[in-house]
């Protein structure tokens, strides 16, 4: 028996939101994930000149020119990499003018190259202070022409990026000028994050895409789209994904960037990675790169706010008194600060940054230099680890949720599923003008966000999900989560908004939390630019569960938003969902080895909290050993049994998270005290690498209509998926263990056993 | 005498010179050219003031048509038009250029025009006769 449960400490829990002062999250103490690591670093430069190689689908040449950023000691290498590609810019300056700019590549005689990829040199500074080799790239050749081409010169971004990625794989293997053998070994190429800012945000998902389609030679794991543009609204799976937007972005002003985020949350059943959006207010599109910004670079810089908004604009134009834009320092602060999160959770695996980008910490890190009011979080979690109640994707789910139980709302104003732009959905009617909507704009077949509008005038107003008593269960989630934004359109100037979301049990027990306890989400969208501000931009509200006491977490029925805090108003939402399963994190797993007559050796490998406090407790099966039939040590002593054959043995986990919850895990093995002969079946020539695994697995030799199960030792199914995409990424709740493989295919079965560590 | 002088035309500069508005003014922006090139029509305007070098594009609006494939210079933008797409152009149809909004709907290019209103030039009305072969 494999169980789970978790006792609510309820009482703890109210105890500290009080002492609290019940204004704010429960404080949190994650780690800064901004501040410079232990490394020196060291840059160098290669340049293989300007128009040196073709790409298959870009019609010019493109120059093969990028940097480094490296630890000096690479000795404890391979270091994780990073890959950043730059956006559309002018390409060149006149020498004698400095003020005169082009966008010819490669540059005339009398003027310079603009080196953009030189602008992210404080991002790899940082990032390589904490042990990662980090390359940036030179994109001017594609940007010089590329308005003129089908796709904007996305594909030929992806394959120069695959070109890089290619060439410092072979300075990895075999080396080669110009570094010798300097980063020979020293790169992990299957720990690979990428990171494209404006047309290069396009550029590094058509790179993943790309990757991905010749089968992932590759290992890319994260990718980060800064302030970029969608054009062509390709949709990124399977790969944990960063959005950056600035608010006060006077380039690309729609913010296509969300609809990375929202065109992949739901269109691929077998997508288990997690999705976040970082929203910066008072950031532009160009300070994130220092040979964009005016002041820090010989030519071309702007603040593209001003391209064609006023400098008065009392949020983003940056003359105006009191105006909220970042300045240089603090724009790039605040990304180095979430980006760091980002890669050191994806890449480094360094989980104690999670809370950052899993909207369970809203105070930015210090070193971001942000306040909560200035920077805002969206968070899709994996599927394995959230119960979707309303996705509101269809014009039904005004009615019916998606867990097909009840949607109603009483007297309410207004209440519809609007937005999308598609299939017979009607738009949400607050403005015209696209850049103040940036979700809601469809591309060809691929809609924008649909959502569910609601406007109330009197605090008796409400809407209500119910949900089945198949799913009244709860008490194995931590977090009630949605996205909102408010409708500026149909609320007053400058109020933000609030309300209360009150759970009922089936003993008909209700408990009410407060969203602004939790979030400032609901803010009244800033600035008065006609045709770009406000904007309507969604953001994760989540509440924790322990938040609610009085209701029975197991018999949980309907979820109902109590519009009882403001007098009036309209919001937007969307994505209501269960999330954060609770004891998650924890896993009991042991392994065992046969020694002789009859001793068996075993190995703990179970996962538990950082830092919690564990109880052990080990049943070998064998009474006839009395007090040494029991252990609670970590790691137990090896048992001898008294004759070959069949013994069954346990093991308990006890966790005592630090807040509050505590959680169990057992986890029971039957073993013969013979060698493992556990059949592996490969008459396919179906293969599984790597083994051990880590993140992902990679499968060969599959059909994409093969299903991928992963069971564990137990034989309890933790994943179950087509192999539409060779590369499978690995939920991350499971632990390090011993899991069984098996590849259905039309012909048969397949088995491979596969460690995952950790 | 001369010190009045120079403060009745300083004052005049204060009532009468915009202060801080680079981006409230907008550069004229003129439709020069239309060329047949293959299959394709050139559909060149140009502009004392640089053209964005940035991620987004571009935006000819022709009445409810729009294009966004173009060659680039500092001064001037010359929109790809296939020519069957020129071809079919209605003359008299309002021209706009916008950079970025290319799913901003008809009716709101002419406010958005003005000054302060954002990145929206109107170029007045096509008229076919301008192509060049």
């Amino acid at each position: 028996m494999n169980s789970k449960q978790y006792i609510l400490q309820a009482l703890l829990c109210t105890l500290l939101f009080l002492v609290s002062g019940g204004s704010q999250a429960v404080a949190q103490t994650t780690p800064d994930p901004g501040i410079a690591g232990p490394y020196t670093v060291l840059k160098a430069e290669y340049n293989f000149g300007n128009r040196v190689i073709l790409v298959p689908d870009f019609p010019d040449s493109l120059e093969v020119i990028g940097s480094v950023h490296y630890p000096s000691d690479l000795s404890a290498g391979p270091f994780p990499v990073l890959l950043f590609l730059h956006g559309r810019h002018s390409t060149c300056y006149e020498t004698d003018t400095i003020t005169n700019t082009s966008i010819d590549w490669p540059c005339p005689t009398g003027w310079q190259p603009i080196t953009s990829y030189e602008g992210y040199d404080y991002l790899a500074n940082n990032m390589a202070s904490h042990g990662y080799i980090v390359i940036s790239i030179s994109c001017n050749a594609i940007n010089s022409t590329d308005n003129s081409v089908a796709d904007y010169g996305m594909m030929g971004r992806g394959e120069l990026v695959q070109y890089h990625l290619d060439l410092w794989n072979t300075w990895n293997t075999v080396g080669g000028a110009p570094f010798d053998t300097l980063f020979k070994g020293k790169l992990d190429m299957q720990n690979i994050g990428t990171m494209g800012h404006s047309r290069g945000g396009e550029g590094v998902i058509f790179n993943a895409l790309y990757n991905q389609s010749l089968g992932s030679p590759y290992g890319i794991h994260a990718v980060l789209t800064l302030a970029p543009v969608d054009f062509e609204r390709h949709i990124l799976h399977s790969i944990p994904l960063l959005d950056v937007s600035p608010y006060c972005d006077g380039d690309v002003n729609d913010i296509e960037g969300v609809h990375f985020y929202d065109d992949s949350r739901y269109s691929d059943t077998g997508d288990y990675a997690p999705k976040h959006t970082v929203l910066f207010m008072g950031a532009n599109h160009n300070y994130f790169n220092t040979v964009w910004t005016p002041g820090s670079y010989i030519a071309g810089g702007a603040d593209d706010w001003l391209y064609g908004f006023s400098p008065t604009d009392p949020q983003c134009g940056p003359s105006a008194v009191g105006n909220k834009r970042f300045d240089t320092t603090v724009q790039k602060a605040a990304l180095t600060a979430y980006m760091a999160a980002f890669y050191r959770v994806y890449i480094g695996h360094e989980t104690q940054f999670a809370p950052i980008l899993d909207v369970d910490d809203i105070v930015p890190p210090a070193s971001s230099t942000l306040d909560s009011s200035q920077v805002f979080v969206s968070y899709q979690p994996s599927p394995l680890n959230r119960l979707d109640v309303n996705r509101t994707t269809t014009l039904a789910n005004d009615s019916s949720n998606t867990l097909v139980d009840t949607v109603t709302e009483h007297t309410l104003v207004s209440s519809e599923i609007c937005g999308g732009m598609l299939g017979g959905i009607p738009d949400c009617g607050v403005t015209t003008h696209s850049a103040q909507k940036p979700h809601n704009d469809a591309d060809g077949s691929v809609g924008g966000l649909v959502q569910m509008g609601m406007r109330w005038s009197d605090s008796l107003q409400w809407y209500q999900n119910e949900l089945p008593a198949a799913d009244e269960n709860l008490s194995e989630y931590k977090d009630m989560q949605f996205r909102a934004s408010v409708n500026f359109a149909q609320t007053v100037t400058d109020s933000n908004l609030n309300f209360s979301v009150q759970l009922i049990d089936s003993e008909g027990h209700t408990s009410n939390e407060v969203v602004s306890h939790y979030s400032h989400a609901l803010f009244y969208q800033p600035g008065t630019q006609p045709s770009d501000l406000p904007k309507i931009l969604f953001n994760t509200i989540k509440l924790p569960l322990s938040g609610f006491s009085g209701v029975t977490m197991t018999k949980i029925r309907k979820i109902k938003f109590l519009f009882d805090k403001s007098t009036a108003g309209s919001i937007f939402i969307s994505d209501l969902a269960f999330s954060n399963p609770a004891c998650s994190i924890l896993n009991a797993n042991f392994s065992d080895s046969v020694g002789k007559l009859y001793k068996i050796y075993f190995t703990n490998r179970s996962q538990t909290g950082n830092g919690d406090s564990v109880l052990w407790n080990w049943n070998f099966g064998d009474p006839t050993s009395g007090i040494h039939d029991t252990s609670t040590l970590q790691t137990p002593p090896a048992h001898t049994y008294p004759s070959p054959g069949f013994h069954t043995v346990c093991l308990k986990v006890t966790d005592f998270q630090k807040n509050g919850y505590i959680c169990t895990d057992s986890f029971c093995l039957t073993m013969d005290d013979h060698p493992d002969e556990t059949q592996e079946v490969n008459a396919n020539k179906i293969a599984i690498i790597p083994n051990p695994a880590k993140d992902y697995i990679q499968i060969t030799g599959a059909e994409k209509t093969d299903v991928l199960t992963l069971m564990n030792l137990y034989g309890q199914v933790v994943l179950t998926t087509t192999i539409a995409n060779p590369v499978i990424y690995l939920p991350r709740n499971l632990a390090t263990g011993i899991y069984y493989a098996v590849i259905t295919t039309e012909n048969g079965r397949v088995y491979q056993k596969l460690l995952i560590e950790r | 005498m001369q010190k009045s002088i120079v403060l009745f035309f300083s004052l005049l500069a204060v009532f009468f010179i915009p202060g801080r508005s680079v981006a409230q003014e907008k550069a004229k922006v003129e439709i020069t050219t239309a060329q047949q090139k293959g299959n394709t029509v050139e559909f060149t305007l140009t502009s004392a003031k640089k053209f964005i070098v940035g991620g987004n594009v571009y935006v000819l609006h022709v009445g409810d048509k729009t294009f966004s494939h173009y060659k680039q210079s500092m001064h001037s933008l010359s929109f790809l038009i296939p020519s069957g797409d020129f071809n079919n152009l209605s003359d008299g149809a309002n021209v706009y250029l916008t950079y970025g909004n290319e799913n901003e709907p008809e009716r709101s290019l002419e406010a958005m025009s003005k000054p302060g209103q954002g990145p929206c030039w109107s170029l007045g009305k096509f008229n076919a006769q301008i192509l060049t072969k």
